[in-house]
This record gives structure tokens, sequence and C-alpha cells, in this order.
């Protein structure tokens, strides 16, 4: 009696040996939150210069084929509330007590893009069980194949910044999110958001060059004048303006949260106070990939598991032909 | 314990009428599955789930996994406890235990089919 106790201690001791060693082992080479791809596209939004005019909703709307989307009773105009399955652009705006100064946390009003950020480490390419969201090596857009989709909405919940968005009112509802209007890169033609902006609020280019433009930014002295970029800065014909220096929060928003986002923007309004997310500088998708190939790393848990299981069945089989002292075991 | 605890009970059929009240109160719940299915096939899940985009997961989500898997999960116990641990004392509750992990796993399988939004 006694000795079986040490035994199964034992052999839970050595299950639980194996598991930890195996942890350790994988632990050892887990993987770091990734990092955005050297020639990474991206848009900077500099909510300091938007005016609200939302051409550049518009412009998503049509050269994605959306639907209007209607939250008045006259039904007049596309007004979304949020980004949705059909809306992948939306100007959203802060509002404070009277409203009197645009940039302004108190008594004052903002506005702030929603789209996708295009994370260097995406948490909706991670939870995809059938790699139907992408993200593409070269230009690291997060892409989405809805040919592969199976519409378990897994992204949806994952996304901190909560951009996939499903359509409900479909049967064979897809997924819809920028892609950064990628099915025009072939025409030589890039987002639709950034070429419409008549104020270069929202901006198109490589990420590494809209950080430099980012910087440059936070660097002017505020209410000076500066010339400004429009359209696409890594490229095309200068459309540059004179226009007055924001009070920017000396923060580029997406520079390190989740690893960098290849989406930046700049406010003169706390981050969170718009509506975006206070996140580390490690992806959650790092983490949970880090903890589940810990676990499941070679198959090492499930067999330890297993051998464990097999070792206390052998141990507890009795024959029926098994003579002596078995037969009067405690059993 | 006696030599043949955990010996197979003989089968036998359990008898009685196929329409009774259990079956026809199935019946009826499987009736409104089938509706409620039709108008998820025509009009999207957010008729019939009330998901939207802050709760992509819903009900169905705990039906299918939560519920189905606990099912399932009876049975492997039962079956753990018998035929690892040796207990063939509870040997009888194998069989029962093991149909209702067969209907929880088939329950979680088929559910998670018509939650899955893109067919």
């Amino acid at each position: 009696m006694s000795n079986r106790r040490n035994f199964l201690k034992g052999v839970v001791a050595a299950g639980g040996a194996a598991v930890a060693a195996t942890a350790v082992t994988t632990r050892a080479e887990a993987r770091e939150t990734r990092q955005r791809p050297p020639e990474a596209l991206g848009l900077l939004y500099d909510a300091t210069l938007c005016v609200g005019c939302k051409a550049c909703v518009a412009a998503c709307k049509q050269v994605n084929n959306n639907p209007a989307e209607f939250s008045t009773v006259d039904q007049l105009w596309d007004t979304p509330l949020d980004t949705s399955g059909k809306t992948f652009n939306l100007i959203k705006m802060y509002r404070s007590g009277t409203m009197e100064t645009k940039d302004t946390e108190e008594n004052g009003f903002a506005f702030m893009k929603t789209s996708c950020m295009h994370c260097a480490d995406p948490s909706c390419v991670s939870a995809c069980p059938v790699s139907a969201m992408t993200k593409d090596p070269k230009t690291g857009i997060v892409e989405y194949n809805a040919d592969a989709c199976i519409g378990c909405r897994y992204c949806v919940a994952a996304c901190p910044f909560g951009i996939p968005k499903y359509q409900y009112d479909s049967p064979t509802g897809k997924i819809g999110k920028c892609e950064l209007c990628r099915h025009r890169h072939k025409d030589g033609l890039y987002s639709a958001c950034a070429e419409v902006c008549p104020t270069g609020a929202t901006l198109y280019g490589k990420t590494s060059d809209l950080l430099v433009e980012a910087k440059r930014r936070l660097a002017l002295k505020p209410g000076s004048t500066a010339v400004f970029p429009r359209g696409n800065i890594s490229g095309g014909k200068d459309q540059s303006y004179e226009n007055v220096v924001g009070n920017y929060l000396q923060h580029v928003y997406g520079e390190k949260e989740y690893g960098g986002t290849q989406v930046l923007k700049l406010s003169a309004v706390p981050f969170q106070k718009v509506g975006m997310p206070n996140l580390p500088p490690e992806a959650a998708a790092a983490h949970s990939e880090n903890i589940q190939h810990a676990l499941y790393g070679g198959l090492m848990m499930p067999l330890a598991v297993l051998g464990a299981m097999t070792f206390v069945a052998k141990r507890n089989v009795k024959h029926d032909d098994a003579d002596g002292d078995d037969q009067k075991g405690e059993n | 314990m006696a030599a043949n605890s955990n010996a197979h009970h003989t089968p036998a059929p359990v008898g009685g009428n196929l329409f009774n009240t259990t079956t026809l109160v199935c019946g009826v719940l499987i009736a409104i599955m089938i509706a409620v299915l039709a108008v998820r096939f025509v009009f999207g899940l957010g008729a019939v789930t009330n998901l939207n985009d802050g709760y992509p997961w819903g009900i169905w989500v705990v039906v299918d996994v939560v519920i189905g898997s606990a099912f399932a999960c009876g049975g492997f116990s039962v079956a753990m406890l018998v035929y690892i641990f040796n207990k063939g004392q509870y040997h009888p509750l194998v069989r029962p235990a093991l149909l209702a992990s067969l209907f929880g796993y088939t329950l979680a399988g088929v559910g998670v089919i018509f939650d899955l939004g893109r067919w």
C-alpha cells in the first residue's frame, strides 16, 4: 500500500518534471515580438490636421465597393457609427464640454481615424485557425482571404483595436477590414483615404518614411507655420502645402505599441481619450504563442501525460489468472 | 469485490413506446432548432443570435464548446476511472457514460459548424 502510494507520487512527480523540462527548453527558444518589415507600408494620421470632412470614409467605401450604412431615420447619407463588415474606415469625434476649441482635452473636440493599424505582430493573424488572415512578408499589409475564411470570428475577438468585423446580416458573411487598398497597388494607385485627404491628415507611404515625418512634426514649434506633405510621401508628385503646427503630444502612437504598427498616429488629445488603447511594446500574439508552443511543442506534454497514464494503467492491471497476495489486495 | 463485477451485462431492449414524453419534448425542441437554423441560413447569424462585433461569440459557442465538451468529458472521466485506475466496480457506468460522450462531442462538432459564419 505505502509502496504503491510512493510509486504513484513518483510517477506524478516524473510526469510533472517532464512537462516542466519541456516548458523550460521550449521557452529558451521563445519567439520575440515581431518587428515591421523594412519595406512596410502604412499610413500616418495626424489628428491636428484633420478637419473631419470624411472624404476618406467616402473614398474607402467607393474603392472597396461597400454600401452605405445608415444610422439616421431619413437615411439620406452614409452615416455609420462604427467600423463594420462594410465600413473599413471611419473618422470618429472626441467631444468635451462646450467643444469650443479643436484638439483640446477640456471643452474641446478632436478627430480620430479608426481603421486597421497593420500591426507588426498581429493578433488576428495569430488567432486565425485557417490562415485566412495573413501578413505580407514584404509590405507587411495584414491581408484577408475570404475564400479560406470559415467565419469563426476569432480575429474579431483577438484584435486589440477591434478592427476585423464580420457581416452578421449574411448567411455567408465575410470579415471586413482595411487592407491598405492593396487591390489598387497593381494599377500604381495607393490607399484611397490618403489620396483624397485634402489636408494630408492621412498620409500614405513606407512606415519608415512616415516615422521620420512624424518625428519632424513633433520637433516643430506649436503654432508656427510649416510645410506638410499630402498623398504619398514615398513617391508621386509633391502636393505639400503650408499649415499651422498643432499642439502635439510627444508620442507617435504605433511606433512602439505591440512591437510597432504600420499605421502611425499623432494627436493633441491623449490617445486613450480618442479611442486608442494603451498597449505594451510586446504583442499578445508572441505571448500566447509562446505559452501554447511551450505546452505542445514536439507533442511533449501530451506524450508525458500519456506515458504517465499508461504507467498508472499498467500498474493497476490485475489479471484474472493472477494468484497469490494480489487476490487479497485492498482493491 | 466480486470476481464478476466487471463483466458485461447481457444486452436487452429498453422496451416501451417510441413516442413518450421525453421524445415528444425533444421533438418539439428539434423543430424549434430547425426553424432557427432556417432563419440563420437566410438572414445570417445576427438575425438569430443577436451577435455583433462587440460580442462576436455568444450562447452558440457556449452550447457548442462548453456544454458539448463537458458532456463528452464525463464519459472519458468514467472510462479513465475504470480502465486506467482499474476501479472495476464502476464498470456498469461506462457504456451509458461513453454514449453521453458520443452525444456530447457530436453536439459540439455539429453545433460549431452552424456557428461558423462562412458557408
